[in-house]
């Protein structure tokens, strides 16, 4: 019983993390500009994560070791060195982003300006990666940013045309008003926004940190195979919502006020004051998230001590790199920077830096001197290499349709 | 070439490149209409947004602050946008719409700040009316968007 119900716990947080302010602001955007017409986006960006996330979910499980601490050593410094300088570069960004996208939600609710909220949001981010107990945060977190089921809700109470949502989502087709370029620049951001290069991190380096072993790949699976597509659903929902009530209206979505609107319409202010609860659990969960994969990839890139386990002064350079990332997503925060601009040009940004994330991954899950019995099987390995070529596609396609588009104006 | 005729004719490229840039330069009429439209489609979504909140302030449906910051918002936003659109020169054949456009969009900002004043007051007798003029302000930048597609004198 109490392994079923940790199973629960673990695919529940899942679906609650999966959402993140990148997800939220792109699919808002997408669902507002271009109805769900980008929705099978989302299921193939969800899928990719699912491949990669139970790949490397398995290294650490087989391994007891995580992500950039084998890749080094299988790959090499020089690779290795890549592959952390273009994952960390994404991870910062999008802790940056999500530390502005806390400030912003606790800004809908009390009117004060984010600039005066982030300094807070910061201290309590770092307080919560350097006392709170893993478990703790991971599942309180994840099961608050379950909160987010409401734009579910509100799109069925919003009761929309659903065959012609479904068309729209098995159409590839775009608005007439709107240009291919911009379409394909969305497609593109929502698909960097679903494969974070963090959730992977932080999913292998959690299950390093909680000592799951080759019996708990069960307990891996499940989170990945149920906890991530159910968090993909929330996506869709959130675009479905933006396309049912803004798009109409010609409301393109820059705030994360305007992300909100359509619950209101739909459920009112208990449905309100439900969505912003998902809106602070989920960016807070993830600051946290992408706070803690910016101090693991450094400190297993470079074999320093590293977890939440172990004691502070036994990881006092993991706990710098905490300290030091976090000073810096307030210093740039400051600057008055727009949190929601942060938050698309992250996602961009993880689409271009995919590769050099996911690729790695691959390698080291398929080689039976790690993995022995556990190496990728048949299925793995054709997933993994036919996404790693869309994964090419898009990381050369990234900044020349930002720069073409001038960010999808 | 000796080095003192290549300085010579770098510092003529640098004083001819400051002496273009004193000059405002004018977009072609088909560029300009494109950013016309933009700044109207932008700031009409933001007068919809305003609509929007202050709809949903009058149905009670908006918690604490959450009305105020989407207008405040909006209010930024359009402003933006127009003080963008308003400081790029138009070329000749464009002067007349120009005008026209500064104007709506002034008009319709304008009408933002009076939503933002109101909801910061608490002055709920103002939404319906605030409600009807945004309202009616979306619905000519609409028009005026349109009309932009159109090159002078095809437009109404």
């Amino acid at each position: 019983m109490k392994k079923y119900l940790a199973v629960a716990l673990g695919v529940l947080s899942a679906i609650g993390g999966f959402v993140d302010i990148g997800d939220l602001v792109t699919n808002a955007i997408a669902g507002a500009r271009f109805g769900l017409s980008l929705g099978w986006v989302v299921v193939l960006g969800v899928v990719g994560i699912c491949v990669f996330a139970e790949m490397s979910g398995r290294v650490a499980a087989v391994s007891g070791r995580a992500t950039f601490d084998l890749v080094r050593e299988r790959l090499g410094p020089r690779m290795g060195l890549l592959n952390l300088v273009g994952s960390m570069g994404v991870t910062v960004l999008t802790f940056i982003a999500e530390i502005g996208g806390v400030a912003l939600a606790i800004q809908l609710v009390t009117s004060v300006n984010e600039l005066l909220i982030v300094p807070f949001v910061a201290l309590l981010v770092w307080m919560v990666l350097w006392r709170a107990k893993f478990t703790w945060m991971e599942n309180v977190l994840g099961l608050l940013g379950l909160a987010l089921v409401v734009f579910a809700v509100a799109l069925w109470q919003l009761a929309p045309d659903w065959s012609r949502l479904g068309h729209q989502m098995a159409a590839v087709d775009k608005p007439g008003d709107e240009s291919w370029l911009t379409w394909a620049f969305y497609a593109v951001a929502l698909f960097g926004a679903a494969m974070t290069p963090y959730e992977v991190f932080f999913f292998s380096s959690g299950i390093v940190e909680e000592g799951w072993t080759v019996k708990d790949l069960g307990l891996v699976r499940a989170n990945v195979f149920l906890g991530f597509p159910l968090g993909g659903v929330l996506s869709l929902a959130i675009a479905g919502c933006t396309a049912v009530v803004l798009g109409p209206l010609d409301i393109g979505v820059d705030t994360l006020g305007q992300v909100g609107l359509p619950v209101a319409v739909a459920l009112g202010k208990v449905g309100l004051a439900i969505a912003l609860a998902g809106f602070v659990a989920a960016t807070f969960g993830a600051a946290c998230e992408t706070g803690l994969s910016a101090g693991y990839s450094i400190a297993q890139y470079f074999g320093w001590q590293w977890g939440k386990y172990v004691r502070t002064d036994k990881a006092a350079r993991f706990h710098l790199v905490l300290v030091l990332v976090t000073l810096l997503a307030v210093g740039v925060l400051m600057t008055g920077v727009d949190p929601i601009l942060v938050t698309e040009v992250s996602v961009v940004f993880s689409a271009v830096a995919l590769p050099l994330t996911y690729f790695p991954i691959l390698v080291v899950a398929n080689d039976p001197d790690y993995m022995g019995e556990h190496a990728n099987g048949r299925l793995a390995n054709l997933l993994g290499t036919v996404y790693l070529f869309i994964l090419l596609i898009v990381a050369v396609a990234a900044i020349p349709l930002m720069v073409l588009t001038g960010m999808g104006a | 070439v000796s080095p003192v005729t290549v300085l010579r004719v770098l510092g003529a490229l640098v004083v001819l490149g400051l002496l273009s840039a004193c000059v405002p330069s004018a977009p072609s009429p088909e560029s300009w209409r494109e950013d016309a439209r933009r700044a109207v489609s932008d700031v009409a979504g933001e007068v919809a947004t305003a609509q929007l909140a202050l709809e949903q302030e009058t149905a009670d449906h908006l918690l604490g602050g959450y009305a105020v910051v989407v207008v405040v918002e909006a209010e930024e936003l359009s402003g933006d946008a127009a003080t963008a659109f308003e400081s790029a020169q138009p070329p000749p054949v464009e002067e007349k719409r120009y005008d026209r456009v500064t104007k709506q969009l002034d008009e319709a900002t304008g009408l933002i700040t009076d939503a933002r004043i109101a909801v910061a007051a608490g002055d709920e007798a103002a939404y319906p009316t605030l409600v009807r003029q945004l309202e009616r302000a979306g619905r000519r930048l609409d028009r005026l968007e349109q009309s932009l597609e159109q090159p002078p004198g095809g437009s109404g």
